[in-house]
């Protein structure tokens, strides 16, 4: 990117800057929220789709293409545990620069201490007694713990316990919230499938053009090209879906202090120091009072 | 399998796999290297040692005929292999013993891992000492950190060579695995002026011989021409050396596991007791240093029963 990017602002005049990965059913919930309202970076590796009108797609290991003190707050959901403990303490730096003095990080990652705590309490479960369901809930504590960090297709083992019927869905549903239909899509939560021609026509832009044309072309001229990306996009190292390092608490807090923000404070999926947060809650589920995806829920500020 | 393999005192015929470990190596190789069979699990082949075979076991059978062995012991090689090979390299090792033929294997163990991180974080949270912090450090990446490195030795490596471990935690966690890195590490560091910027830290100079030079010369071609290939994986990728962690088991996944390959009589060892007749002689889990287990990690044992349809 040459030049900075566009700044979107909140109602209030605001800027709020809002980084994530994926998430079918965060989008699907949330979409509408921060498309009008928030700056929107799609942490994205070696893809080759470029940006939609509000979405910059952008590899959050390289440094923000934002100038310095652009933001009110900044939402990084569910990132740091897709770098290594270095790339995140880089990114951290990136968004204490792009932050104005006083204005509010938050983080949301899986919660390494409740992960392990739910993994011994299933397995001590499994040991006093053995029966399926207890078989079942302690396969999936430890897929929780350990199946991104080393699955080699993507969704993992975990995709393939679901499809096999190998879990619990109370238990599953209890850990991963709403984020569970997307491993196993029940009736009950509609399937989208593609996006209207009216809506893809809108979403087009120069620069998507231009990706689109010059992806083309380098397909037509290398016949090769088309399959070697799809093998490496289907490696989940490659794509940014493997968990490079997992945090809890403590290590968090570490992590932001290390960037120079201060006033760290734990929050949980409706509490936030961000003004005007009420209007966005992004980690609430739109179908009732708990979280679209149970995390560790962290905000810290940067200093005056 | 056409050449000879070797036997114990006794006359039993034994195979042993493992993967690396220069302080295992050292102290117990001259056990495992003359009375038993070894297969270490390694993508390429290593230095040639006494009645060892190189073996990917992550893409080749383990290549034994049918009721070979009277025990086998894979030490520490199922955290190295993705659950469904582990489940392969179970049925394999299943096929190669004789009837009554002992298993034990040994895994870092994940509860263990688990129950000390919590432990360390509730200290390093109540009293943020030094000491405290380096504790938790180590605790985390005892559960995880092997799994996700990308270089060979990892953070753990880099802690070392920073001088950020407690002796007395190291040896709890790990025995005497590390020693020859915390050696390393010591040796290197005497006399060596430290940044003063960034204490602690180790200033490494480039190798900067001419084949060097060539090779980043030839990849830099190579990417100007477009020729490299969008993989990410190399020769030195832990994933490939086969260093990278890929599973991790507790005491209740090694018995569903074992159970799952048809052995019997499963059972949680320590590292001085076993089944294996004479294993007092062999002691591979026991620092030499001390009663101490050399690696610490989850020691099980089982057994192959006899076939249920002895005319088949």
């Amino acid at each position: 990117m040459t030049k900075s990017p566009r700044v979107t602002f909140t109602p209030e005049g605001r800027a709020y800057l809002h980084i994530w990965r994926t998430g079918q059913s965060y989008a699907r919930q949330k979409e509408a929220l921060y498309r009008r309202d928030w700056t929107n970076v799609l942490f994205s590796i070696a893809s080759p789709s470029a940006d939609e009108r509000d979405i910059q797609y952008h590899d959050v290991r390289k440094p923000l293409a934002f100038a310095e003190e652009t933001f009110d707050a900044a939402y990084v959901l569910h990132i740091v545990e897709h770098l290594t403990p270095a790339e995140a303490a880089s990114f951290v730096n990136e968004l204490h620069r792009v932050l104005k003095p006083g204005g509010i990080v938050r983080i949301s990652t899986p919660d390494l201490e409740d992960i392990c705590r739910s993994y011994l309490r299933q397995l001590d479960e499994c040991r006093t007694s053995r029966t399926k369901l207890n078989l079942v809930r302690y396969r999936w504590a430890v897929l929780e713990l350990l199946d991104q960090m080393v699955r080699e297709q993507p969704g993992g083992l975990m995709t393939r316990a679901c499809a096999l019927g190998d879990f619990d869905p109370e238990f599953a549903k209890r850990r991963f919230g709403d984020v569970f239909a997307e491993f196993a899509p029940s009736p009950s939560v509609p399937q989208t499938g593609g996006k209207p021609l009216a809506k893809r026509l809108a979403a087009i832009t120069w620069s998507s053009l231009a990706a689109s044309i010059r992806w083309r072309f380098r397909a037509a001229i290398d016949p090769g090209y088309k399959m070697r990306l799809r093998t490496f996009l289907n490696e989940p190292r490659n794509t940014g879906e493997l968990n490079k390092w997992m945090y809890d608490e403590l290590s968090l807090e570490r992590l932001l202090e290390c960037g120079g923000f201060q006033d760290y404070r734990r929050q949980d999926h409706r509490s936030s120091m961000i003004p005007g947060w009420n209007r966005y809650v992004f980690d609430q589920s739109t179908y009732g009072a708990h979280a679209i995806e149970p995390s560790l829920y962290a905000e810290a500020r940067k200093s005056l | 399998m056409t050449d000879s393999l070797t036997s114990a005192a006794d006359g039993t015929v034994n195979l042993h796999i493992w993967r690396e470990g220069q302080e295992y190596l050292r102290q117990k190789g001259p056990a495992f290297l003359n009375q038993w069979n070894n297969v270490v699990f390694a993508a390429r082949s290593g230095p040639p040692l006494p009645n060892t075979r190189y073996l990917d076991l992550s893409t080749n059978p383990l290549g034994f005929a049918d009721e070979t062995f009277d025990a086998v012991y894979a030490y520490h090689v199922f955290e190295h292999l993705t659950p469904s090979h582990g489940e392969r390299c179970v049925q394999q090792i299943f096929s190669a013993l004789k009837t009554g033929g002992i298993f034990r294997l040994s895994v870092p163990d994940l509860e263990t891992a688990c129950r000390k991180y919590l432990h360390a974080l509730e200290a390093a949270a109540a009293e943020p000492t030094r000491q405290n912090t380096v504790r938790y450090r180590w605790a985390v990446m005892a559960i995880f950190e092997q799994m996700v490195r990308d270089r060979s030795g990892g953070m753990m490596l880099d802690a070392i060579k920073q001088g950020m471990y407690d002796d007395a935690q190291l040896r709890d966690m790990f025995g005497d695995m590390l020693l020859p890195l915390v050696e390393q590490a010591r040796s290197a560091n005497s006399g060596r002026v430290s940044d003063s910027r960034h204490p602690g830290r180790v200033h490494q100079r480039r190798s900067s011989n001419t084949r060097t030079v060539l090779r980043r010369f030839y990849r830099a071609v190579r990417t100007i021409l477009g020729k490299s290939r969008p993989t990410v994986t190399n020769r030195l990728d832990p994933r490939v050396t086969k260093e990278a962690g890929q599973w991790m088991y507790d005491r209740f996944s090694l018995r569903l596991l074992l159970e799952q390959g048809g052995f019997q009589d499963i059972r949680q060892v320590d590292h001085v007791s076993s089944s294996i007749p004479r294993w007092s002689a062999y002691d591979f889990d026991r620092s030499e240093r001390g009663g101490y287990p050399l690696d610490p990690s989850v020691y099980m044992e089982c057994r192959k029963p006899e076939p249920p349809h002895p005319s088949r």
